[in-house]
């Protein structure tokens, strides 16, 4: 995806020289950078690579520690839950529009919102064990 | 009253391991379906999508790819070579060669972790094994590495430009005479402690070597030629020139013969995961803005600091020691992102530059990533040297005093860094 990106941006510099500047270069590297975000951060997600605070947490006594990690859990369920129910919603909503240059489906692109969401999801679960042993102290 | 409770939430949240963005997007929503109610809801899809699609920023994850390419080709071996060839003659030699080389890697690549990540782990087991203490290894190129952010292209930069909306290029130039002022300031502090602990000499000056292994490296020098000649000279955009750069790496790479796929594969991966930290952050933060403009908080800031007092330098001094204290405990991205668009009102109404202002964001960001709990750089820097966070610390405390040096001086004397924007630009 990167690469692709990077495939498209340097396609634009390339005909603008050309004096053909691409009318959909802006809009579809845009729309790709979205896209690098959403699934690069289901990617974070499973390396716990997401920047956090997790100094303060440690200094919990065990006992508490382990209904924070919990509490935090639910916080972060709870986004991406909400953000896969409304990012489906409003793909129903803009069913039919495409990108304004070029013959894109918009609902294709917007998927990333609740895709994406559907994957960092899966990943934090993956990653559940992990970072719950970390924040308790337990070595790997 | 209501920003009073959510700064409150959010410092809970955060507190118990809350990723930045998603704590940040939850509070805002929490308190716009308050407001508003839920209606807001539906909102927020739209946002944390448009959020992300911010043109401008697609030069992060392009420079961050070329870096990512640079390190896997050989380019960082030959330039510290030729920095070798400089300045290995000095006392302490190995450490100049350190600051040397990220000098010029800053030249190409945008961030700080990257630069640590490439160049320290050669230098720093070198560093070792010569004798140098690990601590004071860990801290040349922890230091050094943090004026890749200074020197531009600048990651910290784009973004700050984005959140303020103030000229990229522009920021880019006014860079370069604060970074290689630092460059050379710590040069002095690392000479002084090599004087002190009689660190060795790498090798007697030649003038021949010097010329073979500037010739060995003379592609990698034209990269940031291209790339920041053409940024400068105005032939293309800053993110048009992160694209230019990946090409330029990728063609550098293929004449060494030097690129590795594997590695180059792995950084990409990385390089994605790091953009997509950042990029979350900068949607969440389009979400607390809707949020901002609402309750009209910056301008709530800007009239309660100037109250207290409207000169200008007066201001700059408070925003400094903010900027300070909130680098202990945030990465660098989270900092600008989370500030710029409160503190903005208060430093165009009181007459300051918005570029002399992002110059001074971004050293005491410099600054932020050296200082403990929270510093990026630092403990990329003291995993490679496997050498103890504190310890570090106290070597790094005389880089961390040339940042602060320079810091004052961009401060209070704009010349130093505006110069070249006032004599390229206006």
């Amino acid at each position: 995806m990167m690469i692709s990106l990077a495939l498209v941006v340097v396609l634009g510099i390339g005909f603008r020289w050309a004096g053909k500047a691409l009318v959909w270069y802006d809009e579809v590297a845009a729309a790709q950078l979205a896209w690098v975000t959403y699934y690069g951060a289901a990617y974070a997600s499973l390396k716990g690579a997401h920047i956090g605070v997790p100094s303060i947490i440690k200094s919990f006594p065990i006992s508490i520690r382990k209904y924070l990690f919990i509490l935090s859990k639910i916080v972060v369920y709870g986004f991406f839950v909400l953000l896969t129910y409304y990012g489906f919603k409003i793909m129903i909503i803009i069913s039919g529009e495409t990108l304004t240059t070029v013959d894109i489906p918009q609902p294709l692109v917007q998927s990333v919102i609740p895709v994406g969401s559907i994957l960092i999801l899966i990943s934090e679960t993956l990653n559940l064990k992990n970072e719950y042993n970390d924040i308790m102290g337990v070595s790997k | 009253m209501i920003v009073l409770i959510m700064l409150l939430v959010l410092i809970i949240l955060l507190s118990i391991n809350v990723p930045i963005a998603v704590g940040l997007a939850v509070t805002t929503i929490v308190a716009m379906v308050i407001k508003q109610g839920p209606s807001f809801l539906i909102d927020t899809g739209l946002i944390m999508y448009s959020g992300a699609k911010n043109f401008p920023l697609i030069a992060i994850p392009l420079f961050i790819l070329a870096g990512a390419i640079m390190n896997s080709s050989g380019i960082s071996r030959r330039l510290i070579a030729f920095a070798s060839a400089l300045v290995g003659f000095i006392k302490g030699g190995l450490s100049m060669i350190t600051i040397a080389a990220s000098m010029f890697f800053a030249e190409i690549s945008g961030s700080a972790v990257a630069d640590v990540a490439a160049l320290g782990s050669i230098l720093i087991p070198a560093m070792k094994k010569k004798g140098y203490p690990g601590a004071f290894a860990a801290a040349v190129m922890s230091s050094a590495s943090s004026l890749a952010i200074i020197i531009p292209p600048s990651i910290p930069m784009i973004l700050y430009a984005v959140m303020s909306q103030s000229s990229v290029v522009q920021l880019f130039v006014a860079g370069i005479i604060p970074g290689v002022l630092g460059g050379l300031l710590m040069m002095l502090a690392s000479y002084i402690y090599a004087k002190r602990k009689n660190l060795p000499i790498e090798e007697a000056f030649s003038f021949t070597r010097l010329k073979k292994t500037a010739k060995d490296a003379a592609l990698a020098f034209l990269l940031p030629i291209i790339i920041l000649g053409g940024i400068f000279g105005g032939f293309v955009t800053a993110t048009e020139g992160a694209g230019l750069a990946v090409v330029a790496a990728l063609i550098v790479g293929a004449i060494y013969r030097e690129l590795n796929f594997k590695e180059l594969f792995n950084a990409t991966i990385e390089g994605g995961s790091q953009t997509a930290v950042v990029m979350l952050l900068v949607a969440s933060s389009v979400l607390l803005g809707e949020f901002l403009t609402v309750e009209k908080v910056p301008q709530a800031v800007a009239e309660s600091i100037l109250d207290f007092t409207n000169n200008k330098y007066a201001v700059l001094a408070i925003l400094n020691v903010f900027f300070l204290i909130i680098g202990f405990f945030l990465h660098s991205a989270a900092a600008i992102i989370l500030v710029i668009p409160i503190v903005m009102p208060l430093v165009n109404s009181v007459g300051i530059d918005p570029v002399h202002f992002g110059i001074i964001v971004t050293l005491n960001l410099a600054i932020g990533q050296q200082t403990p709990p929270v510093a990026s750089v630092l403990v990329t820097a003291c995993s490679v040297a496997k050498a103890d966070i504190w310890d570090v610390t106290k070597v790094n405390v005389m880089f961390i005093a040339v940042l602060l040096l320079v810091l004052i001086l961009v401060t209070y004397v704009p010349i130093v860094p505006m110069s070249l924007v006032e004599y390229f630009y206006r």
